[in-house]
């Protein structure tokens, strides 16, 4: 039976059209997924079934829900359907949750609201949802605040809230993009079973075919507001007839052709890393007393050689960072010493660090976040040179800025342009562009590319496989994604509570892992050849 | 809770102390000799010399600071030069006026401003909003002056509705106080109350982007809701820090309005020190005001964990 049926739904901002007759439809018990790069209109969509679009925004179309007429439904009537017949959960679990009310106070709210439940009998459906999302009350009692739980125990929470009503229908919008692969893995499992369990119907949006891959029984792949393909996903998948799945699916997949590392003479190590360490202070347990200190690096020990690009892969929260911010030195060690180019880096002041610095770049993962809204491209670029001993004529300043933005592929003239003008893969070249302008040897990349899109993410790591063979710049990659890894990396280290726990070459450790942690994250990363050899199998 | 509360207040009582040493000090290098120019110009060497035994001018300056500051603890704030009084009844004289009208307009100010603050928020971008707005705009802009000169003329002068100035004290009753206080309290409420409302809406409107507003959306509450339940515990940090400086205003900076309603309260008694070098009496003034900007502080600071669990757990 055909619960959520959307009909030529159009949108229109302003003068933009940015949904174009969008036809798509759910079942009960069914699980849709909704692909799409940024700016498909795939959130958009959501909203318009919710009934939740921003102001000025003006739907066309038909939105059935569950034989209701939504685009005639009252403001009223809407409120009743929301979180009662229609649940929705959102992609930032961090900011998705009230952080001055309770857990408790949060799921029991909705169940109140609709069922005009007692407290009483609201706080027990409320222990019994959230224990059923995997938080059960003797480990999480209900007077927890949201900043007292991690990113994936509070997407469990907005999941309780979302299904505490056993709504018929589930809206899922990037439910898993800020979550690392092992929570990932966790959430979408909790997902398909409660739709198992409940017949609900899931639309769950994703801009990742890998990642609904393994757990959507349809998809409908959007662009610029358009359905460019839908169906089946055994089908989507295998057959691939429409190009843009195709891309789509090539594009998560993609490996950058890499020149196979040169031979080298055994060298003096580029980064040269000694029993490393990282403490902080525990927190305050009261007035006078501390709970242990948390050792966020723990003796980490490892060589980097010229030219080698290796991963740091780890959960979220195993020091991943912490590490990186110490080789950087933005943070100092509590125990052990970094080497670089065999000069002992880890106590020095900050004027001493600048011919360090000059060999050593950073790429960030957000290409908004890190530029400076009110400067222009070529200021942007050109702001790692005051590292270099001499300063530089401004003709010799702007040959450099050019050189930088040719080689990673972005035209001189567009120098003159602010960040907001660039897109966003544009502006993670930018960021590129500016940790090359010294000639590093070194760039330590945190996640660089996991706020890209598919394609981008790409063509990105294309360049940064080609900046490596072109120019010998050795990588530092932390990721917690292992194709990326794969992508672009040599070697592969595996961190996890701030120890490294395995250290091998790229594609050994991807096969084989031999730690606990990284086989978790190898059995939890999204795999489209994975999932289409077990739906291949599966169809026989 | 505890951690938070006590570190606050420790931090309040190191204020106080570097204040004290900053109030002391910079009055101990202005020039002129207080001994002789409470004598005048004409007064004899051993006359002066007398006085300044008799009030222990002449004893070593660490010694005077800590009998300066023990004196402050027990509440003995020394005699006024100019009035021979304890300094400490001049000044519960004036806080008998000043304290109540800095309250009345507070509440007056927080009665006004949240109350239109929530309302514009709640209907952005609608004709309501842009008058509300507007007008809160103009209350910034005038003058506070002007606009109790103009109170004075319609309500005092015309209306013969209450007295257009002075203060006839307590004793005579108070409601008698009360209503010579009603129009300096408007007043001074009327720009505090524009900035506020505006503090408010600008706070709420933000707090409204937020994700959690969405998610709380989706659970079915309706905007109304959102807005009460959600919503406005949430903008209360930016309105409590603003609700905090505007009282420490309020208890001292309001002299020119006590000169317009010729009300003998704090800043006048600061003013007329200041002219006639009577440095006891501004040293144990400004004091007082440093103590209750501190205290009010103190009570912001623990109010914010209050409103925010996350300022509790952790310090």
């Amino acid at each position: 039976m055909t619960l959520l049926e959307v009909r030529k739904l159009s949108l229109r901002i302003g003068p933009v059209e940015t949904l174009k007759g969008i036809d798509l439809a759910v079942n009960a018990g069914e699980i849709r997924a909704l692909v799409g790069e940024s700016g498909s209109g795939k959130s958009l969509t959501a909203l318009s079934i919710m009934k939740l679009l921003p102001a000025g925004a003006v739907p066309a179309g038909q939105i059935h829900f569950n034989g209701r007429d939504i685009m005639a439904a009252s403001e009223a009537e809407m409120c009743g359907l929301r979180g009662n017949d229609i649940g929705m959960v959102f992609q930032e679990p961090m900011t998705a949750l009230n952080p001055v009310k309770t857990i408790g106070e949060q799921v029991s709210e909705g169940i109140r609201l609709h069922t005009g439940a007692s407290r009483a009998i609201a706080e027990e459906r409320t222990r019994r949802i959230l224990d059923r999302v995997g938080l059960p009350s003797s480990k999480f009692p209900l007077d927890r605040y949201p900043h007292e739980l991690s990113g994936g125990q509070r997407q469990r929470v907005v999941i309780a809230i979302a299904c505490a009503l056993k709504p018929k229908l589930l809206i899922a919008d990037e439910p898993t993009t800020a979550l690392d692969v092992v929570l990932q893995a966790q959430i979408l499992d909790l997902l398909q079973s409660l739709v198992d369990e409940e017949k609900m119907g899931l639309l769950l949006i994703s801009h990742d075919l890998a990642v609904v891959a393994d757990i959507a029984h349809s998809i409908t792949v959007l662009r610029h507001g358009e359905v460019m393909d839908s169906g089946d996903t055994t089908r989507i998948l295998t057959e691939q007839t429409h190009p843009y799945t195709r891309q789509l699916a090539q594009a998560s997949m993609h490996i950058p052709e890499r020149t196979t590392p040169r031979y080298r003479p055994p060298h003096d190590a580029l980064l040269s890393v000694r029993n490393l360490g990282r403490s902080y202070r525990g927190q305050r347990a009261g007035l006078f007393s501390r709970h242990e200190d948390t050792r966020a690096v723990d003796d980490v020990s490892f060589d980097l050689q010229p030219g080698q690009s290796m991963a740091l892969v780890g959960r979220s929260g195993c020091g991943k960072s912490t590490l990186a911010r110490m080789i950087l030195a933005l943070d100092k060690p509590s125990r052990g010493e970094i080497r670089f180019s065999s000069q002992r880096i880890d106590q020095l002041d900050e004027i001493a660090l600048r011919p360090i610095r000059q060999n050593m770049q950073v790429v960030f993962q957000d290409p908004y976040g890190s530029f400076n809204p009110r400067h222009k491209a070529e200021r942007l670029v050109s702001e790692p040179l005051y590292l270099l001993d001499r300063p530089l004529s401004a003709a010799e300043k702007r040959e450099r800025v050019d050189r930088s933005l040719e080689r990673v592929g972005i035209a001189p003239k567009d120098r003159g342009k602010y960040p907001h003008e660039f897109s966003g893969g544009q502006r993670q070249r930018l960021a590129i562009a500016r940790a090359i302008i010294t000639e590093p040897k070194l760039i330590v990349a945190d996640e660089p590319v996991s706020a890209l899109d598919v394609s981008i993410r790409a063509q990105i790591l294309d360049l940064f496989a080609d900046l490596n063979g072109r120019l010998g710049i050795a990588y530092l990659f932390i990721t917690h994604n292992l194709s990326v890894a794969r992508a672009v990396t040599d070697t592969v280290m595996v961190m996890a509570d701030g120890q490294i726990v395995e250290h091998g070459r790229t594609e050994d450790v991807l096969r084989h892992p031999q730690s606990e942690a990284g086989r978790a994250l190898v059995e939890a990363s999204p795999d489209l050849h994975k999932a289409l050899a077990r739906r291949i199998g599966e169809q026989g | 809770m505890l951690v938070y509360a006590s570190k606050r207040i420790l931090i309040g009582i190191v204020t106080l102390l570097a204040a004290s040493i900053v109030v002391f000090s910079i009055l101990e290098v202005v020039p002129g000799d207080p001994a002789r120019l409470m004598l005048g110009m004409n007064a004899t060497d051993d006359a002066v010399r007398t006085l300044q035994e008799q009030m222990g001018l002449n004893q070593p300056l660490l010694e005077r600071y800590f009998r300066w500051l023990g004196g402050l603890l027990t509440g003995d704030f020394g005699r006024s030069f100019t009035y021979s009084v304890p300094v400490i009844s001049l000044i519960a004289e004036r806080i008998a006026v000043s304290l109540p009208l800095a309250l009345i307009s507070l509440a007056l100010s927080t009665a006004i401003a949240i109350p239109v603050g929530v309302f514009s928020a709640s209907r952005r971008g609608s004709i309501a909003d842009t008058a509300s707005m507007g007008v809160a705009q103009i209350g910034v802009a005038i003058p506070n002056f002007w606009f109790a000169l103009l109170l004075v003329y319609v309500f005092a002068v015309v209306l013969r509705l209450v007295p257009a100035g002075g203060f006839p004290g307590w004793n005579a009753g108070v409601w008698l106080g009360l209503k010579s206080l009603i129009l300096p309290s408007i007043a001074l409420a009327l720009p505090q109350a524009a900035i506020l409302a505006r503090v408010t809406r600008s706070a709420l409107l933000d707090v409204l982007g937020e994700d959690y507003i969405r998610t709380a959306r989706a659970k079915g509450l309706t905007r109304r809701r959102v807005l009460y339940d959600h919503a406005l515990r949430n903008a209360f940090i930016p309105v409590l820090t603003i609700l905090g400086l505007q009282f420490a205003f309020l208890l001292a900076g309001t002299i020119i309005i006590e000169n317009v309603f010729y009300l003998p309260g704090l800043g006048r008694l600061v003013f007329q020190a200041i002219t006639q070098r009577d440095l006891i009496v501004v040293e144990g003034v400004v004091m007082l005001l440093v103590a209750t900007v501190i205290v009010v502080n103190l009570l912001v600071d623990l109010s914010y964990a209050i409103v925010d669990p996350r300022l509790r757990s952790r310090s």
